[in-house]
């Protein structure tokens, strides 16, 4: 499977090579043989026992105002109501430490509502002090009464302030109608209160994600009116550029992981023909967060003088080998999404999540690397409609570079500059 | 930019990936670059 991206220069999916040449031919046993390696090396990893944590997520409190039909912890929120401390972080992180190296680059915020915990801020701060240097997630609805709301942009202003590089999704819901506004709350807060709320953080200059889960009920001309308009009033181009890390304002557009709300594979077609509509002005992205990433952070490796490489660490996310959750009380889970368990990696669990028969065959997989596994245990029903929208998330990211970089030279000189040399 | 024979560039690719899997160690840490997208993989 290839990509045009301009007259001799395509991009060969099976082996993830740029190639500026008019050459290609396409080879399948290299193609297995690249698979395979890649199947061993995840093998290795999964069962080492020398694993680093890199990622942490937190779930600082379950507790939750909002009752969107669409959350993926919609039957675990408000199951508890205590906040974690920053003792409760220090003890698990302690505890943690003593099993594996922790060397974070990431730290995810999510819940229920992580603005509910008042100790959220010091919490950050504590993790700031000894990571100063990596980025923090906050998932946020921003349901909450106007005094928490005040509270929050206190909070947020002083992170600023100190320094802190974090960024907020806020879930906008775009692409549904006052009728069909799915993010239901006990404030009786509406689409445009949560926009309001979100802009005015980001006229504070807090970074925000606008975010939307389309599901089988999002109206997608609705939702392309919706990110155009909100553009129009909002996003300044300087707010975008390569660097991931500077991107104040973003769009982001995922499908839901759900058994019954899943978008239907006609509507991942017309979403993905929307989104590279959009790609050209505005800054949308989805579940691949930058878009640029896609062949920004992956390794580039220079072949031959007119063939290159995006090649990926061996797994699209850290489950079961460098993430870990950890609960408002201390507990230690696999995945924010599902935190109400703790697995150790099984052959039968690897065999159910990492060798799935599909992936075997698939012409994406050095890319995609099977993406979510978890899915296959919570979401089977949405597979093939995750699977699709994965799919061409990558390819948005090629049409997204396809773009930035205009003509074949240009992204030659780019990758060309930053190959990565292995020692 | 110059012309080499399929074996050769399959044999290449093949040997460069197979180098980069090596060069992962066990915990990551021998990647010298940003080596995991920083999307969020989830619904959130």
């Amino acid at each position: 499977m290839i990509y045009k991206l301009y007259d001799d220069c395509i991009f060969d999916f099976q082996t993830t090579c740029f190639h500026f040449n008019n050459i290609y031919n396409e080879d399948k046993q290299m193609q297995q043989n690249m698979k395979h390696m890649l199947f061993k090396k995840r093998h290795d990893v999964l069962f080492s026992q020398n694993k680093v944590i890199t990622t942490l997520n937190l779930i600082p409190t379950m507790r939750c105002d909002g009752l969107c039909s669409y959350c993926y912890n919609k039957d675990n929120n408000n199951q508890t109501a205590s906040y974690m401390t920053v003792d409760i972080l220090k003890q698990t992180i302690a505890n943690i430490s003593r099993i594996k190296d922790v060397c974070l680059n990431q730290i995810r915020i999510y819940g229920g509502e992580p603005f509910l915990n008042p100790n959220l801020k010091d919490i950050i701060l504590y993790l700031y002090t000894i990571y100063p240097n990596i980025s923090f997630y906050i998932s946020s609805g921003l349901l909450y009464s106007d005094e928490i709301f005040k509270q929050v942009i206190n909070d947020c202003i002083e992170l600023k302030n100190y320094g802190v590089n974090f960024y907020i999704g806020v879930s906008v819901d775009f692409g549904t109608t006052a009728n069909t506004f799915t993010r239901v709350n006990k404030y009786n807060l509406t689409q445009q209160d949560i926009l309001d709320r979100a802009n005015i953080l980001y006229e504070q200059g807090i970074s925000v994600r606008y975010a939307t889960v389309v599901t089988k009920n999002t109206d997608l001309n609705i939702l392309k009116e919706d990110i155009i308009n909100h553009c129009n009033k909002y996003y300044k181009e300087s707010d975008m550029g390569m660097d991931s890390s500077k991107i104040q304002y973003a769009h982001r557009i995922s499908i839901a992981s759900d058994n019954k709300l899943y978008p239907s594979l006609d509507q991942v077609d017309n979403l993905y023909r929307i989104i590279k509509d959009l790609y050209i002005e505005y800054p949308v992205t989805s579940n691949l967060f930058p878009y640029t990433d896609v062949v920004k952070s992956a390794n580039i490796l220079k072949i031959t003088d007119d063939i290159f490489m995006l090649a990926y660490e061996p797994f699209y996310c850290g489950i079961y080998t460098d993430m870990l959750t950890i609960r408002e009380d201390g507990c230690i889970v696999n995945c924010h999404m599902h935190p109400f368990e703790y697995k150790e990696m099984t052959e039968e669990l690897y065999l159910s999540l990492f060798k799935d028969k599909d992936c075997m065959t698939c012409n994406m997989f050095l890319m995609c690397r099977g993406a979510c596994p978890n899915r296959k245990l919570y979401a089977i029903e949405s597979k093939e409609s995750y699977c699709l929208w994965i799919k061409y998330s990558y390819i948005l990211g090629l049409e997204r570079m396809k773009t930035i970089y205009k003509t074949k030279e240009n992204l030659y000189n780019y990758l060309t500059k930053n190959r990565y040399i292995i020692l | 930019m110059e012309n080499t024979n399929r074996k050769h560039i399959d044999d290449a690719i093949q040997n460069f990936y197979k180098e980069f899997l090596e060069t992962i160690g066990e915990d990551n840490s021998n990647i010298s670059i940003n080596d995991r997208m920083k999307h969020c993989c989830c619904d959130c």
